[in-house]
């Protein structure tokens, strides 16, 4: 039988190290009474249920385990190409501006789909940029750089 | 009469030249993104919340209700059309309105769609406006313990009528809750669980957090799955329904805005149960019930009466307790606070330009989008040739100009793309993302009233019990844990959903 992560048990596990880690960083914040709480009296309750919640549905996933669960399964490709072009776009759109930037992100983000030529991508990205730049710094106004720093006197 | 000076108010807004404008943008934009599969009313208004900012505030709320109201109306479209719900509400309307299209009935089905919703919206603006002042003179007495019992027994009932673990949905509103948290604080200024990140000083930035949940994770699910969608006619004709069509969508329509009206109003609620548990009522009630999915007109119009009804009464406890009920109100909520807009009882009275206006325009929109719906059905039908594959860059890249603008910082897109892989990863593990971004918007409010009320009864944990109207609530709230546990009760609520699946 193959060996799967199984998705009941990864959740608890989240849940755990979420309600875990709140409920620690909350001792470092004055915690206080009921009558007058510090800044660490909600979270510390809070973290401390999510951390309880999660180990009872651990204890159960592993007991009694869901027979109709189906196994994880996680598209890499498409996780990491979106990624990447929200990156890209982070990344480029202070010094490079907004055409390079956007130009950048559509092509990275077509990585995502089997089948999706560049020049296609790069002329969406072109399009989008200028559809950008008249809508959003032209039409509403807001400040962004539209082209690389250096070119810029 | 207070009501009709209120009403007249309320029309003097919502028809200004500017406020109309704000209604049309807003349908065209639902019902062109109701229409498009893959593109929920949540991600799209997270994307044009940061470009209201600059709006009036009366503006930009008619303008994001009428976006959600008008992808009601297009979702129909898409299911009747290619079989592919356009809006999780929609799910069952594919059902028989498919059917229906198959067999040359395109054109009644969508007109059964589009009446039933029409009708819907304006029976429940009609409550809204007859209801929301009643519930908020109630809440007038509501006091820090009051608040927090509400917000509980709104968090838990949300979680209840949710599709889904509630064990794992319960945990996910706690993690929503905690990141709330996150930045400082509002009682005592300190800092709390930024990491030292000084982009998170002032809070995870709540658009960052919605586009990254919803818009990303969505569009990482999805793209990469050439999803073909074949259209069953490219021609719609024939639209007005027959008089024996009329004979059976009538009553049908009459109970899906019943009941849609009133599961609105619950915790949970909202348009996609609303739309499941009419198209059950209708199939138990109805005498041709074994004749539901292929292609009776009662199994397009009660739904989207039902789901169009909810759409508009899950207004009232968003705008009268601050309490909302699903997703797309949690998201209103935070387009409210972001206009410095403290939702509550005293809004309707502090401001009732914005109430009134936002009243009378649902019903102006949804007359609206019956010419849009009907007459133009043309144009939604051409739209849904566009291949996601172009679509899918431009959402990425307005979603990424868009969180830029609202803090002028790229540490703000990078948050958005962590969460999108952390809601692409909780959409594999099953956990519903919905019920973390309530916690999430709930969180600090929670936590004020917590405080406010143990401040109050000088420690004493006491107080939410020995208030009767904290103890209802709190009740309430047990009674709804309790029913879960009932094994039977717990089955009848998994037949409910499966039943169009």
């Amino acid at each position: 039988m193959r060996r799967t992560i199984r998705k009941e048990v990864l959740a608890s596990l989240l849940f755990v190290a979420v309600g875990g880690t709140f409920a620690v960083a909350s001792l470092n914040h004055p915690i206080g009474t009921a009558a007058s709480m510090g800044r660490g009296f909600f979270p510390l309750c809070v973290g401390a249920i999510l951390l309880m919640l999660g180990v009872l549905m651990l204890i159960r996933s592993l007991v009694v385990p869901d027979r109709k669960e189906t196994p994880l399964s996680v598209d890499l490709r498409p996780l990491a190409a979106i990624v990447a072009s929200i990156v890209a776009f982070a990344v480029l759109l202070p010094w490079a501006g907004l055409y390079a930037a956007t130009i950048a992100t559509v092509l990275v983000a077509s990585r995502a789909e089997a089948g999706f030529n560049l020049l296609p991508a790069a002329i969406l990205g072109f399009g989008l940029a200028v559809a950008g730049h008249l809508s959003f710094v032209v039409g509403i106004g807001l400040t962004l750089p539209l082209w690389p720093s250096i070119l810029q006197p | 009469m207070d009501l009709l000076a209120n009403l007249t108010l309320g029309f003097q807004v919502a028809l200004s030249l500017d406020n109309l404008t704000y209604a049309i943008i807003g349908v065209v934009l639902g019902t062109a993104i109701g229409v498009l599969p893959g593109l929920g009313p949540v991600p799209t208004i997270a994307m044009l919340l940061p470009l209201t900012y600059t709006l009036p505030t009366e503006g930009a709320v008619i303008m994001l209700a009428g976006v959600f109201y008008g992808s009601q109306y297009g979702g129909s479209t898409t299911s009747i059309l290619v079989n592919i719900p356009g809006e999780s509400s929609s799910v069952v309307t594919c059902l028989d309105g498919y059917q229906m299209a198959r067999r040359g009935r395109a054109g009644p089905a969508l007109a059964a769609a589009a009446l039933g919703s029409f009708f819907a919206g304006t029976v429940s603006t009609v409550l809204l406006a007859a209801f929301a002042p009643l519930l908020s003179r109630l809440a007038f007495q509501f006091g820090p313990a009051e608040y927090f019992s509400l917000m509980v027994l709104g968090l838990i009932g949300a979680v209840a009528l949710a599709h889904g673990a509630i064990l794992r949905a319960i945990c996910m509103i706690l993690v929503g809750l905690l990141l709330s948290l996150v930045g400082t604080d509002i009682t005592s200024g300190g800092q709390r669980f930024t990491a030292g990140l000084s982009g998170l000083f002032d809070g995870i930035e709540f658009v960052a957090l919605v586009m990254g949940l919803f818009g990303v994770a969505e569009i990482i699910s999805n793209a990469g799955r050439s999803n073909d969608r074949e259209l069953v006619t490219k021609k719609v004709t024939g639209l007005w329904p027959t008089r024996e069509d009329f004979r059976h969508m009538t009553p049908a329509i009459l109970r899906g805005t019943a009941l849609g009206s009133v599961l609105g109003l619950l915790p949970g609620g909202g348009a996609t149960l609303s739309s499941f548990a009419a198209y059950a009522l209708e199939k138990k009630v109805s005498r041709r019930g074994r004749d539901f999915g292929t292609g009776v007109i009662e199994g397009v119009a009660a739904p989207e009466s039902a789901n169009n009804a909810a759409a508009q009464t899950s207004f009232i406890p968003m705008l009268t307790l601050g309490l909302p009920s699903n997703a797309v109100m949690a998201l209103m909520l935070g387009a409210l606070m972001l206009h410095n807009i403290q939702p509550g009882p005293q809004v309707i009275t502090s401001n009732p330009t914005l109430f009134w206006g936002l009243v009378v325009s649902m019903w102006i929109g949804n007359g609206l989008l019956l010419i849009l719906n009907l007459p133009m059905i043309f144009v939604w039908v051409k739209l849904l040739t566009v291949p996601y594959r172009y679509l899918y860059p431009s959402i990425i890249v307005i979603s990424c100009i868009g969180v830029y603008s609202v803090s002028n910082d790229v540490f703000t897109i990078i948050l958005m793309a962590g969460f999108g892989v952390i809601g692409y990863l909780l959409l594999r593990l099953d956990c519903e993302i919905a019920p973390m971004l309530l916690g999430f918007v709930l969180g600090q409010s929670l936590e004020a009233y917590f405080r406010r009320a143990l401040l109050v009864s000088d420690g004493s944990f006491s107080v939410f019990f020995v208030r009767p109207l904290s103890l209802t609530l709190l009740l309430l709230a047990a009674g709804i844990m309790i029913m879960f546990a009932v094994p039977a009760f717990k089955k009848k609520r998994e037949e409910v959903f499966q039943e169009a699946e």
